[in-house]
């Protein structure tokens, strides 16, 4: 028996009409489209899914979607400014210092990093190795991903 | 499947007592989502009971009082297992250490479980009780009575955990945890935890070891505690009591074999039994 739910994605309120047993995942991508969201592990091992619920990271394939309604959720997609096309800051941090390989697990870096910089803009470099401690990145890029968080947190401050 | 979401204790056991076994009850999910499928495949009720108010962390005469939908993060920040015997709750849960896991998780959940996790052998190594609920009766039990085997409890199909309880221990009491998994995000291959109290002379009063995922239910080493009772613990006394701690039959599973598992859980053993000695000597 399919159970409406009304969920907040990036400021906008989508019904759907999803099964108890449906994650949060799942629906983002296969119901609302937003394929930003990565699955991968499907056990909450990987972080690849990470959405932002209520402001805190969230492992969207561990979520059933029924209890995230009502929860302020942002995915990737929500990031950039929709009506100027401006990136977040991580976002221009991970394209010029190339925090990427293959791509997979960068929206839920982001979104992690996302999550750490808005509750310490000021992070050191072990306490952003300590909050992407859930994010796995198979091509091995850590040491760049690092480098990224640092360097959009330094740019959400005003400096270089 | 039907999804339901009861506001009070007695609205979710009602609906339990009406559903039985076709009901899953569900509060971080943690567990249920990914395992949904070939755990759950027969469900036909989804009960979510993240809006009972069973989210509290007290502290009375008694010991420690956790609400089963408590979150692995609330307990771990909370004050009370900041020091003292209970720390090693703090300890138990930084070992997992993906922080969003401990967001979700449930205190509740990870002692419903039966499965691969840490918290019940910690929990056990500090004679916690787990308070059942049914429509008509409610129970304490201690939780080594709790388990019954690999992801089978005592519980009746329309009982539910409320509440976990753990007792102050006496003074000079210390208690210690190790575990050992494949990479930091797997699940633990062996865990173990150990409490001890020491008397006069730091000789060893009272001890309880603690072997969790070496065998389902958790296995608690009575013939090495019986070696403890009453002496120092040097060197000797530990060796010894290492080697019948781990006199079990180990299982044999994807992730370790029984023989690596034994190996691996005299360390554990070890490792533990120092920490809660270390602890109490330094206690008052």
């Amino acid at each position: 028996m399919a159970v409406a739910i009304t969920l907040i994605v990036n400021g906008e309120g989508h019904k759907v009409d999803v099964e108890p047993w449906w994650s949060l995942a799942y629906v983002l991508r296969e119901k609302l489209g937003l394929t930003g969201t990565k699955i991968m592990c499907n056990n909450g091992a990987c972080g690849s899914c990470t959405v932002l619920m209520n402001g805190q990271p969230v492992s969207s394939c561990l979520k059933l979607a029924v209890l995230a309604e009502g929860k302020n959720i942002t995915t990737i997609e929500g990031l950039a400014n929709t009506e100027t096309g401006e990136l977040h800051s991580l976002q221009e941090a991970f394209i010029k210092y190339s925090g990427m390989q293959c791509g997979t697990c960068t929206p839920g870096m982001i979104l992690t990093a996302k999550a750490l910089l808005d509750e310490n803009p000021v992070p050191t470099e072990d306490e952003v190795r300590e909050a992407l401690a859930g994010n796995l990145c198979r091509c091995g890029s850590y040491k760049r991903i690092v480098q990224c968080v640092l360097a959009a947190a330094e740019t959400t401050r005003g400096g270089a | 499947m039907k999804y339901l979401i009861p506001s009070t204790t007695d609205e979710a056991l009602s609906m339990l007592d009406k559903y039985g076994e076709a009901a899953v009850i569900v509060a971080g999910g943690v567990f249920f989502t990914p395992h949904r499928e070939e755990l759950f495949g027969e469900a036909e009720v989804l009960i979510n009971i993240g809006k009972l108010e069973l989210n509290y962390i007290n502290v009375d005469e008694e010991g420690l009082k956790i609400g089963a939908t408590t979150s692995l993060t609330s307990l771990m920040t909370s004050e009370v297992i900041s020091k003292g015997v209970f720390r090693v709750l703090f300890e138990t849960m930084d070992e997992i250490p993906i922080k969003r896991i401990r967001d979700m998780g449930t205190v509740g959940g990870e002692v419903c479980m039966s499965a691969e996790n840490d918290l019940p052998t910690s929990l056990i190594a500090l004679d916690a009780k787990v308070v059942v609920v049914s429509p008509t009766k409610s129970r304490i039990l201690p939780l080594e009575e709790f388990y019954l085997g690999y992801l089978s409890t005592v519980l009746e199909s329309n009982e539910m955990v409320t509440e976990i309880q753990v007792p102050h221990s006496p003074p000079k009491t210390g208690a210690g945890f190790c575990k050992f998994e494949r990479g930091t995000v797997d699940l633990p291959i062996v865990n173990a935890a150990v409490r001890v109290t020491l008397g006069p002379n730091d000789k060893c009063k009272a001890a309880k070891i603690v072997l969790g995922c070496v065998a389902f239910p958790p296995v608690i080493a009575y013939n090495a505690e019986n070696l403890l009772i009453g002496k120092n613990l040097d060197g000797k006394i530990i060796a010894s009591v290492i080697e019948a701690a781990v006199d079990i039959e180990c299982i044999t599973d994807i992730r370790a074999s029984g023989e690596l598992r034994k190996r691996w859980a005299k360390v554990a053993v070890g490792k533990a039994l120092n920490k809660a000695y270390e602890q109490a000597k330094g206690g008052k």
